[in-house]
C-alpha cells in the first residue's frame, strides 16, 4: 500500500476525476482564445481610423471589443472554479492517505517529530501543493494555450515576423527554464526552518505552565530567538534566489519589447506593414509577457510547492518497523498470551528485554512487576505489536503476532495506561474515539454509570455533547483514568493490558474500579502492570521482571507464602508500610 | 492570575501598523522609497510609448527621432530593473517585524506573572496556529497598503496626462474603475465572512491532527486509526467547501480587474471615435490610454485588497488579544530587540534582582483560597492552610476534589475566586509572579520535557555554573537511569518526552524543580509512575534535603505516613479534618485547614 512516488500518486488521484477534468478544460481552452482577439479588433480600428472609415464602423468594432472581453471573463471564473474544486478533491484525497501513513509510523518517529511539525507536513505542505496546483492549472496552461495562439496569427500575418516573434519567446521560455530550479534548494530550508520554529513555538506554549512555574520563561525565549535567526537568514537567502529569477525574466521582456518597435518601424518605414499592424506586433509581444510571467510566477511557486514535495516524499519514505504483513485474525473467544525467547532493544542498544520466556492461557490474570525502567511497558507494546521482538516469538492465541493483521489484533486488545489522552472534543467523542466503537447514546450512559462516573456525567453542561479537553470541562486525573477504563469496557476486548491504570487514583476511587475491572476481568485474559501490590490482588499469577529478564514467575498465592520469594518480600515492605501507618 | 481590570481601550489597527512598520522604519522608508521609484518610472515609459508611435505616424514634431526615442525608453525600462532588484529588502523588512510580533506573543506567555503576563492558552495546536496565520493575516495589510500607496501616485500622474490630452475620453477610462471599486466593497463584506468561514474549518482540521498526532499511542492502541481518517475526512471535506467559496469570490475580483480594463479600452474606442475621424485623438494618444489603463486598474483592485485586508488584521488582532497581557492589542507591537544576527541574544541574568532580596520562607499562610475551574464549575472553597519551614504537608482526597486546582490556585496559574497568599507575614500581591523560583518550584501531574538535551530540561536556561544538576539529578533518583543511557545528560528528549517511560518523565520534573534549590517544593502526584522501592527512596532523598518545605498531592499510604500535616479535600473542595481514608489513622494534630461554617 505504499505509494512509491507523490507524482505517480497525485497521477492516479487525477485520473480517478477525469470527467470533471474533461470539462474543466473546455473552459480553460476556449477561455485562453479569446483574449486573441482584442488586439486583432484593436488593428482594424487603427488602420480604418486612418483611412477614414465612417464612425458607425469604427463604432462596431468598439462594440464587439467590449462583448467578447465579458465573454472571455465569465469563462475565466468558471474554469478557475472548477480548477479549485479538482484540486480541493484530489489532495483531500492525498491528505487521507498521508495522515493513514503517519499515524502507522512508528512511536519513535512520532517521537522525534513533534505534532507541529507533522501537522505542517500532511496538511500544511498538501495545502501548499493543492494551492499551487489549482492556480498552475488555470494559469500556466492558459497561458500556454494563449501564447501559442498568439505565435500562430503573428506567422501567419508575416512568416520573417513570425519567426523572430517565435525565436524571441524561445529564448524567453529557455531562460525561465534554467532559472526555475535556482531556488529549490533555498525554498526547502527556508520551510524546514519554518517548521522547526513552529514546532518549538508549540512546544513551550504546550508547557507554558511548567515554564512560568519553574522560572524557565527566559530559556524559552531565548531558543525561539535562535529559531527565528535561522528562518530570518534562510528566508533572505531564498528571497535573493527567487527576485534574481523576476529581474533576469524582465530583461528578457524589456529587450522583447524594444525589439518589437524597433522592427515594426521599420517595416512601416519600408511600407510593409501598416500602422495598425506594428502596434498589433507591439500589443503581442507584450501579450507574451503576460503568461510568460505568469508561468515564471507559477513556476516560483514550483519551489515552494516542489519543496513541499520533497518533503511529502520523505515522509512517504519512512516506514514502520512493523508491516501489516499478515492476513490471519485470532480465534474467537478468551485469549492466551505466549512469549517464547523474546528480546527486544531499542536502536540495538542494551536490551531491554531478554530472553523472556512464559506464557498465560486463556482466561488468567497476570500481575507484573519490577522497577521502572525493567521492561514492563516495552512488553505491553510487543503484545500490542508496536514495535517486533528482535529474537523470539510473540504469540496471541498460538499464533505469531507478524502473522496477524494488525487491525484484527488491536481490535481484541485493551490497552490502558494512565497517561489519558484527553481530546479536545466531545464527550462522546472522547468515549468512542471519534466513533471508532458504534455505541449508541444510551450504552455510553449505562458504562459512565457502572464505573462510578454517573455524578460527573450528570453534572455536565451539555450532556454528552459537552467538549473536553483544554478549554472545555476539565476532569481530574482520576476521572479521566475512569474515562479510559469506560473506553475499554465500551470495545469490549478479549485480552486486557492494564498499565499502571490505577496509580494516580486515591484508595476509595481505586476500589470502585476495582469493583468494575473484577467485571471486565471475567473470563477475559489480562495483564496488569502495577507498582500497587493492592491492584494485583486479583492476579492469578505473578511475573517479576527485573533489569529485562524474568526474575520469578510463578502462582501468586504460592509466591506470596513463600517467604524466601522476591514477591513475597516486595508485598513485606507494603505491608511494613501500612503498619507504620495504623500505628501512629 | 487575580480578576482582569476593565476591558483595554480598543486601539485602531492602523496605529497598531504603523508602530509596527515604525520598529524597523530605515530599511521600511527604502522599501517605499523604491516602490515609489518604480512608478514614476512606469509614467515615463507610458510617456515615451505615445510619442515613438506618434512620432511614426507624423503626428509629432520632426526634430524627435524615433530611434533616439526608442533607445531612451530602453534605458528607463533598464532602471525601473534595478529599483525592482532592490525591492527585495521588503523581506528583511517582513521578517523581522514578523519576528518582532511573534516574540511579543511569546514573552507574554512565557512570563510568570506580572504586567507583562497573558492568560495561558486553552490549545497549544491552535495557539501555536494563531502564531503563524494571525500574525501573516496583520502584516499582509502593510504589505498590500505600501504597495497601493506607490500604485496611487502613478494614479495621479497618469490622470493628470490623460486629463491633459482629453477630458471626456479619461471620464471613459475612469469610470469602470469607480464603478469596480463600488463592487469590491459590496464583495468585501461577503468576502470577509467567507474568509472567516474557511479560517474556521482550516483550524478545525488542525487542531484535530494536533490531537491526533498528540496522541498516536492512544490511537494506535486503541484500534481508533479508521475513526480517525473518517473524522479527517469529514473535516478536510468541509474545509474545501468553505475555502472554494472564499476562493471564487476573490477569483470573481480578480476577473472585475481584466473586465475593467477591456471595458475602458472599448469605452475609449467608442469615445474616440469621432476625435479620431477629426483627427484631434491620435493613435499615440490611443496608445498612451491603452497603457495607463492596464496600470491603473490594479489600483482600485488591490485598493479593494487593501481594506479586506485590513479588516483581515483586525481580525486576526483580536484573535490575537487573548495572548496577550490584559487582552492588550498594544502589547502585540511593543518595541523590542529580535536578535536575528549572529550575535546570540544574551544570557539572562543568572540569578535575577529576586534571589539576592529574597526573603526565604519561615511561614506560608494561605486564607480563605476559593478558585474555580472555569468550564466544570468545581473546585476548592474556602482554603485555610499554614506552612512552616521544613514541614511536609500531604494534601489528599477523591477523584475530582480539587487537589490540582489548588495546587494551581496557591501559584497563581488560575484565576481565584477569592483568598491571599501571605509570605512571612507579607501578603503577595501576584502569586503568578512570586511562587516561582528560588522562592518556589512546581511539579505538575502531567510534566511537558522539550526537545533538547536531559540537561537542557533540567537546567531550563539556568547557568550551569551555578546549579548543581548532579545532585538535582540525584535527589529525583534519576542518576541510575541517566548512566544507563549511551549519551548520558546530553541525550534528546523527543517531543514530549516520549523516548522516557512515565516514570523518568516525573523524575526529570521533579529534577528540574529541584536544580532550582527551592524554598517550597509543590508536587503534583510524582508517585504514581513509580515502583515502591523508587518512590520509597525519591521520598528518602527529598526529605533529608531540608530545609525545604515540601507541599504535596498523594493518595499513597506510605507518602501520607511521613507526612507532618494532612489535608483532606472532600468531593466539595473543601477541607475537612474528620474524613478518614480507610485503614489510614493520621497522627495526632496532623489534620489542618477546618473552617468553621
Amino acid at each position: 500500500m505504499y505509494p512509491d512516488s507523490p507524482l505517480r500518486l497525485l497521477g492516479e488521484l487525477l485520473r480517478g476525476r477525469r470527467s470533471r477534468l474533461a470539462l474543466f478544460g473546455v473552459f480553460l481552452a476556449v477561455s485562453s482564445a479569446l483574449p486573441l482577439a482584442g488586439p486583432l479588433l484593436l488593428r482594424a480600428f487603427i488602420d480604418h481610423a486612418i483611412e477614414g472609415q465612417p464612425i458607425a464602423v469604427l463604432a462596431l468594432i468598439a462594440g464587439t471589443y467590449i462583448t467578447l472581453a465579458l465573454a472571455r471573463q465569465a469563462l475565466v471564473v468558471v474554469a478557475a472554479y472548477s480548477a479549485t474544486r479538482l484540486a480541493w478533491m484530489v489532495t483531500n484525497d492525498l491528505r487521507g492517505i498521508l495522515l493513514r501513513h503517519a499515524l502507522e509510523l512508528d512511536l519513535s518517529y512520532h517521537g522525534a517529530h513533534p505534532p507541529g511539525e507533522l501537522i505542517e507536513r500532511t496538511d500544511g505542505d498538501v495545502t501548499a501543493l493543492s494551492t499551487f496546483v489549482s492556480s498552475f492549472a488555470v494559469r500556466v496552461v492558459g497561458s500556454a494555450l494563449t501564447l501559442t495562439g498568439a505565435l500562430v496569427i503573428v506567422l501567419l500575418e508575416d512568416w520573417r515576423v513570425g519567426l523572430g516573434l517565435a525565436g524571441f519567446a524561445t529564448v524567453a521560455a529557455v531562460t525561465i527554464g534554467r532559472l526555475r530550479t535556482s531556488a529549490v534548494p533555498q525554498a526547502t530550508e527556508q520551510r524546514a526552518a519554518v517548521a522547526g520554529l513552529f514546532g518549538e513555538i508549540e512546544e513551550r506554549l504546550a508547557g507554558a505552565e511548567d515554564l512560568r512555574a519553574n522560572g524557565g520563561g527566559a530559556h524559552a525565549l531565548r531558543r525561539f530567538h535562535q529559531a527565528t535567526a535561522l528562518v530570518y537568514r534562510r528566508a533572505w537567502r531564498a528571497a535573493r534566489a527567487t527576485r534574481r529569477i523576476y529581474v533576469v525574466t524582465m530583461a528578457v521582456f524589456v529587450a522583447g519589447g524594444v525589439l518589437s518597435l524597433v522592427a515594426g518601424a521599420a517595416l512601416y518605414r519600408a511600407g510593409a506593414i501598416s500602422l495598425g499592424t506594428v502596434y498589433l506586433l507591439f500589443r503581442y509581444t507584450s501579450m507574451l509577457r503576460e503568461p510568460l510571467e505568469q508561468i515564471s510566477t507559477e513556476l516560483q511557486n514550483v519551489q515552494g510547492a516542489v519543496a513541499g514535495f520533497v518533503r511529502i516524499k520523505q515522509l512517504l519514505a519512512e516506514r514502520p518497523s512493523v508491516t501489516d504483513a499478515g492476513e490471519r485474525t485470532l480465534p474467537a473467544g478468551a485469549l492466551s498470551v505466549e512469549l517464547d525467547g523474546v528480546g527486544f532493544a531499542y536502536h540495538d542498544d542494551v536490551p531491554v528485554l531478554d530472553g523472556i520466556t512464559m506464557s498465560v492461557p486463556a482466561g488468567r490474570v497476570l500481575g507484573v512487576v519490577g522497577p521502572t525502567g525493567s521492561g514492563k511497558t516495552t512488553l505491553a507494546r510487543l503484545l500490542l505489536r508496536l514495535g517486533d521482538p528482535i529474537q523470539g516469538v510473540v504469540r496471541i492465541g498460538g499464533i505469531d503476532l507478524r502473522e496477524v493483521r494488525l487491525a484484527a489484533l488491536r481490535a481484541r486488545i485493551g490497552y490502558v495506561t494512565q497517561d489519558v489522552h484527553l481530546f479536545r472534543a466531545s464527550v462522546r467523542d472522547n468515549l468512542t474515539l471519534f466513533g471508532a466503537v458504534e455505541a449508541d447514546d444510551a450504552r455510553l450512559v449505562e458504562v459512565l454509570d457502572t464505573l462510578g462516573l454517573d455524578r460527573w456525567h450528570r453534572e455536565l453542561p451539555d450532556a454528552l455533547e459537552t467538549m473536553l479537553g483544554p478549554g472545555g470541562s476539565g476532569m481530574s486525573a482520576g476521572e479521566a483514568q475512569l474515562l479510559a477504563f469506560a473506553r475499554v469496557f465500551l470495545r469490549d476486548p478479549e485480552l486486557l493490558i492494564l498499565d499502571e491504570a490505577t496509580s494516580r487514583l486515591d484508595p476509595l476511587t481505586e476500589a470502585r474500579i476495582e469493583r468494575a475491572t473484577d467485571l471486565l476481568l471475567a473470563g477475559r485474559t489480562a495483564i496488569v502492570i502495577a507498582h500497587r501490590l493492592t491492584t494485583l490482588a486479583r492476579a492469578d499469577e505473578i511475573l517479576v521482571l527485573e533489569e529485562g529478564t524474568i526474575a520469578e514467575h510463578g502462582a501468586r498465592l504460592e509466591l506470596a507464602a513463600d517467604p524466601s520469594s522476591r514477591f513475597a518480600s516486595l508485598l513485606a515492605t507494603n505491608q511494613k508500610a501500612a503498619l507504620t501507618v495504623a500505628a501512629s | 492570575m487575580t480578576a482582569t481590570a476593565a476591558a483595554p481601550a480598543h486601539v485602531p489597527t492602523w496605529r497598531l501598523a504603523a508602530r509596527v512598520a515604525r520598529y524597523r522604519l530605515g530599511l521600511f522608508t527604502a522599501t517605499a522609497g523604491l516602490l515609489a521609484a518604480s512608478n514614476v518610472l512606469i509614467l515615463l515609459i507610458g510617456l515615451l510609448l505615445r510619442w515613438v508611435f506618434d512620432a511614426l505616424s507624423g503626428a509629432a514634431p520632426a526634430d524627435l527621432g524615433v530611434w533616439a526615442l526608442i533607445a531612451v525608453l530602453m534605458s528607463v525600462e533598464v532602471t525601473r530593473m534595478a529599483v525592482v532588484w532592490g525591492g527585495v529588502v521588503w523581506t528583511l523588512v517582513w521578517e523581522q517585524m514578523s519576528g518582532l510580533l511573534r516574540l511579543n506573543l511569546l514573552h507574554a506567555q512565557m512570563q510568570a506573572g506580572g504586567p507583562g503576563a497573558g492568560a495561558t492558552q486553552v490549545s497549544s495546536g491552535e495557539a501555536a496556529s494563531s502564531f503563524r496565520d494571525d500574525t501573516d493575516d496583520f502584516l499582509r495589510f502593510l504589505d498590500t497598503a505600501v504597495w497601493v500607496l506607490g500604485r496611487a501616485l502613478f494614479a495621479v500622474g497618469a490622470v493628470v496626462s490623460m486629463i491633459l490630452i482629453d477630458l471626456i475620453v479619461t471620464v471613459a477610462v475612469v469610470l469602470p474603475l469607480v464603478a469596480m471599486v463600488v463592487a469590491a466593497k459590496v464583495m468585501g463584506g461577503r468576502i470577509g465572512a467567507r474568509r472567516r468561514a474557511s479560517r474556521q474549518a482550516t483550524a478545525a482540521v488542525t487542531e484535530f491532527l494536533g490531537e491526533v498526532f498528540g496522541a498516536t499511542l492512544a490511537v494506535k492502541a486503541a484500534h481508533a486509526t479508521s475513526a480517525v481518517l473518517r473524522r479527517n475526512t469529514a473535516l478536510n471535506q468541509q474545509r474545501a467547501r468553505a475555502a472554494s467559496r472564499d476562493q471564487l469570490l476573490t477569483q470573481l475580483l480578480e476577473a472585475f480587474n481584466t473586465t475593467t480594463v477591456d471595458l475602458g479600452v472599448g469605452l475609449v474606442l467608442l469615445l474616440a471615435s469621432s476625435a479620431m475621424h477629426r483627427g484631434d485623438f491620435t493613435v499615440g494618444d490611443l496608445v498612451l490610454f491603452a497603457s495607463y489603463a492596464g496600470t491603473l486598474v490594479e489600483l482600485p483592485y488591490n485598493g479593494g485588497r487593501m481594506l479586506v485586508r485590513y479588516r483581515q488584521a483586525g481580525v486576526a488582532v483580536e484573535r490575537l488579544a487573548p495572548l496577550l497581557p490584559a487582552g492588550s492589542s498594544e502589547a502585540l507591537v511593543e518595541s523590542r530587540p529580535l536578535y536575528v544576527t549572529d550575535r546570540e541574544a544574551p544570557a539572562p541574568a543568572t540569578t535575577s534582582a529576586s534571589a539576592t532580596l529574597h526573603d526565604p520562607l519561615e511561614v506560608l499562610e494561605v486564607r480563605d483560597l476559593s478558585a474555580t475551574h472555569p468550564t466544570s464549575g468545581r473546585g476548592v472553597r474556602d482554603i485555610d492552610l499554614v506552612l512552616r519551614r521544613g514541614s511536609f504537608t500531604v494534601i489528599n482526597g477523591s477523584v475530582g476534589a480539587g487537589k490540582t486546582t489548588l495546587l494551581r490556585a496557591l501559584l497563581g496559574l488560575m484565576p481565584t475566586v477569592s483568598g491571599t497568599v501571605i509570605w512571612n507575614g507579607q501578603t503577595v500581591p501576584d502569586r503568578a509572579a512570586f511562587m516561582v523560583p528560588p522562592r518556589c518550584a512546581y511539579v505538575p501531574q502531567v510534566p511537558r520535557l522539550f526537545s533538547e538535551s536531559l540537561e537542557d530540561n533540567v537546567l531550563l536556561g539556568a547557568d550551569p555554573r551555578a546549579v548543581n544538576v548532579d545532585a538535582a539529578l540525584r535527589a529525583a533518583v534519576l542518576e541510575a537511569d541517566v548512566a544507563r543511557m549511551p549519551d548520558g545528560l546530553a541525550t534528546r528528549v523527543g517531543a514530549r518526552g516520549v523516548r522516557l517511560s512515565g516514570g523518568q518523565v516525573q523524575r526529570v520534573a521533579v529534577a528540574r524543580a529541584m536544580a532550582r534549590r527551592p524554598d517550597l517544593l509543590v508536587l503534583d502526584d510524582v508517585s504514581s509512575a513509580l515502583d515502591v522501592v523508587t518512590e520509597r527512596t525519591l521520598w528518602d532523598r527529598l526529605l533529608t534535603d531540608r530545609p525545604a518545605t515540601l507541599l504535596v498531592v498523594s493518595n499513597r499510604p506510605d507518602t501520607i505516613a511521613r507526612a507532618d500535616r494532612v489535608i483532606t479535600l472532600d468531593s466539595g473542595g473543601t477541607a475537612s479534618p474528620s474524613r478518614l481514608l480507610a485503614g489510614h489513622r493520621p497522627k495526632e494534630g496532623k489534620c489542618d485547614g477546618q473552617k468553621a461554617g
